[in-house]
């Protein structure tokens, strides 16, 4: 039977009595969920990858201790989002001691949008999310880019509901004075 | 717009509002242009940024994941093989060693025909008298 007919438990089953494929089967069930995760928290960059890889080992080291309390999925979205905002958090040191300001302000919406009108808008929404503060950045990754309820939401970032309602309000009014230059009033 | 009502909107994309709520907020869209346009632009800008969303990390990533497990296990592997050899060779010889150290003992017990530390180690067993007595025990002027 092809993995890709073959439910979550059972591969993991397989993968656990150290059946590769099984585990292949797994990183290519849920590449674009974590890959959503990581580059929208990170951008498109060599270190979204490096999140992406590491959140699969770290899923292979814990097969055996994986009990399936909370869905493959959101198990792994939760360490893609941490191992993202740890590496935010290295960036933010290293663009301290090196430029003084966040990367992110470093490279500017407007001047990409400048320098080269072919930038596609995807590319403009990612920046614009990327510019949004972490725990703004990560409400909306999950909740609107992921689309885990707020009550998952909330569970995976290990914060009230209430907290992630405020955040995604703040957040999109955020984006919309960011994009709006862009894209008119939105519509 | 009233701050409260506009929170009403971007609440209502997220949670389940109370019936009261939906009425103030329906009433509210009924009455309001620009909050009909401000549901609009929102709905713009979640649909933006969920399409916006990435779907892969590249080709071929499957495999490179599986190689950095398959390097990563390998490397662990050999640590844990020559720790392990290590090991085994410490043992043989630590067994050797408590052999040999118990038959020296039964050598030099059987030998002094008693159990002492001193027969242990293969020593005489002498008094202090005897030691003292001993011919070969020269007095200090007998050297001098």
């Amino acid at each position: 039977m092809s993995e890709e007919n073959l439910t979550d438990e059972r591969l993991i089953t397989a993968a656990r009595q150290g059946d590769n494929q099984a585990f292949k089967g797994l990183v290519r069930r849920y590449e674009s969920r974590v890959a959503a995760t990581a580059i929208g928290m990170l951008g498109k960059c060599p270190e979204a990858e490096d999140v992406g890889q590491e959140t699969f080992i770290r899923f292979y080291k814990s097969l055996k201790r994986f009990r399936g309390e909370s869905s493959v999925g959101t198990y792994l979205t939760r360490i893609a989002i941490n191992l993202s905002l740890n590496e935010l958090r290295r960036r933010k040191r290293r663009s301290f001691i090196f430029f003084h300001k966040p990367l992110e302000e470093v490279y500017d919406i407007a001047n990409a949008r400048a320098s080269n009108q072919d930038v596609e808008d995807r590319e403009l929404v990612q920046q614009a999310i990327q510019k949004l503060d972490l725990k703004f950045r990560s409400v909306v990754v999950l909740r609107l880019i992921d689309g885990y309820s707020t009550e998952e939401t909330a569970q995976i970032l290990n914060v009230p509901v209430g907290t992630v309602l405020s955040r995604l309000s703040r957040a999109q009014k955020k984006l919309k004075e960011l994009l709006t230059p862009y894209y008119g009033d939105m519509r | 717009m009233k701050k409260r009502v506009l929170q009403l909107l971007y609440r209502s994309f997220d949670a389940e509002l109370m019936l009261e709520e939906k009425q103030e907020l329906e009433a509210a869209l009924k009455m309001s242009p620009q909050l009909r346009e401000e549901r609009e632009r929102v709905i713009a800008l979640r649909e933006s940024v969920s399409a916006g969303a990435a779907q892969s990390f590249g080709p071929f990533f499957a495999e490179r994941v599986m190689r950095a497990i398959t390097s990563a296990a390998e490397k662990r592997n050999g640590v844990e093989t020559f720790f392990a050899s290590l090991q085994l060779a410490f043992r043989r010889v630590a067994l050797v060693g408590a052999v040999a150290i118990l038959l020296l003992l039964a050598y030099n017990f059987a030998k002094s025909g008693y159990v002492s530390v001193e027969a242990a180690f293969g020593m005489p067993q002498e008094t202090l008298t005897e030691v003292l007595e001993s011919p070969f025990n020269a007095t200090l002027e007998e050297l001098l």
